[in-house]
């Protein structure tokens, strides 16, 4: 997948900003899989599409621009030739990496108090787009986590499809969680909606 | 310029979550005991270096595993998952399924993490790998069985030695006593002899 400069000009130019510590997870998760070599390749790669982005320096609370949380995923994308698969082991892999859902999960007792509370956690770490919980269906086994106002990039969708099916697999005691994209900002322009479906 | 942030202020509080942060994973790494928490439905949240050795999984697998997943041989799995949220600590003997599906057998030790409320919001486990001590039990039991059954052997043949000594003693007696008995009719004849 090859990004244009158009592109690239378009996402350094979107408004709002991202916490550093989703750098730190990316970063974690490449080293894993790549080694140090795969992160340096990475980090020029994002560096030549002007985000000064240095993974082994970045401090967790720093605020970044929001278009470099994309540039992070595509420029791993683009390195590794991965595909949409990949990008969603990539998302599926984050909450294992991230200290700050480990510290927060200790409060989520049960799934339904989980859904309810994860809203208030998107601006901690986003200063654009909102996250809904706006549907929680115990008896016919699904949830919804609507995201609005964030069309930053489609990579995201499927970044965001492997972190919400892992974060939910951790809280909740449900086998076989399947997820899908049922809405999509990109392809009908309407919220970004997350469909997670379960056996018991 | 900008400002240096004093301790209390509530701006710092990132800085110093990020030192937090920090040290409690260059801690958990370097510890060379086998440890993983877990949330109250028995997911796990984390593993350190360690148990990723011992188990084979990587430390991001263990995240979201439930705990049967990797004590699956438990003789009864909810005892055991019971048990570490019923007690503030406690010790449990089992086995380990390594993600090869190898049986490690294992010690745990369960510490209970609560809030400040008082309210149980997950576990620590400590597991420490028996394999040597118990190879070292084994080898000592089958040890203690040969010497046993050395014994048994040296104690059959001095009970055979002892029977066939007593045997020989009693028969010297006899022989013994027969003698006296043809030293005193020899001597009855010769009186008997001089006197006629």
């Amino acid at each position: 997948m090859n990004i244009t400069q158009a592109e690239v000009d378009r996402l350094n130019s979107i408004e709002g900003r991202v916490r550093g510590t989703v750098f730190q997870t990316d970063a974690a998760y490449i080293k894993g899989i790549k080694g140090e070599g795969g992160l340096s390749l990475v980090e020029q790669k994002i560096q030549e599409w002007g985000c000064a982005i240095s993974y082994s320096s970045i401090k967790a609370s720093d605020w970044f621009p929001v278009g470099c949380r994309a540039l992070s995923i595509l420029s791993a994308q683009e390195v590794f030739s991965w595909d949409e698969e990949d990008v969603r082991k990539m998302g599926y892999a984050a909450p294992a990496h991230s200290f700050v859902v480990k510290m927060l999960m200790k409060y989520f007792l049960s799934i339904q108090q989980t859904y309810k509370q994860s809203a208030q956690y998107w601006p901690a770490h986003y200063t654009i787009g909102k996250l809904e919980t706006p549907e929680f269906n115990e008896k016919e086994q699904y949830m919804i986590i609507r995201l609005k106002d964030f069309s930053v990039h489609p990579v995201l969708c499927a970044y965001f499809k492997g972190y919400f099916l892992r974060l939910t697999e951790i809280a909740s005691p449900y086998q076989d969680l399947r997820v899908e994209e049922r809405s999509c900002a990109f392809q009908d322009g309407k919220d970004h909606e997350f469909f997670l479906r379960w056996e018991k | 310029m900008p400002q240096k942030k004093k301790p209390g202020d509530p701006e710092r509080a990132p800085l110093d979550l990020e030192t937090l942060e920090n040290y409690v994973r260059d801690l958990w790494r370097f510890l060379p005991l086998p440890l993983c928490s877990f949330n109250p439905m028995h997911k796990a949240l984390d593993a350190n270096a360690a148990l990723a050795s011992l188990s084979l999984y990587k430390e991001d697998e263990f995240v979201g595993q439930h705990l049967s997943v990797f004590f699956p041989k438990d003789k009864n799995p909810k005892n055991m998952a019971s048990l570490v949220l019923e007690k503030e600590s406690a010790t449990q003997e089992t086995n380990l399924q390594t993600k090869d599906g190898k049986l490690i057998p294992v010690n745990i030790y369960s510490q209970l993490r609560k809030d400040e409320k008082g309210e149980t919001i997950g576990y620590f486990l400590g597991i420490v790998d028996m394999t040597k001590e118990r190879e070292f039990k084994q080898e000592m039991e089958e040890r203690v069985r040969q010497q046993t059954r050395q014994l048994e052997e040296k104690v059959g043949e001095l009970e055979r030695f002892q029977k066939i000594a007593v045997g020989r003693e009693l028969k010297m007696v006899e022989l013994k006593e027969m003698v006296e008995k043809a030293e005193k009719n020899l001597q009855q004849c010769q009186k008997f002899n001089q006197k006629n």
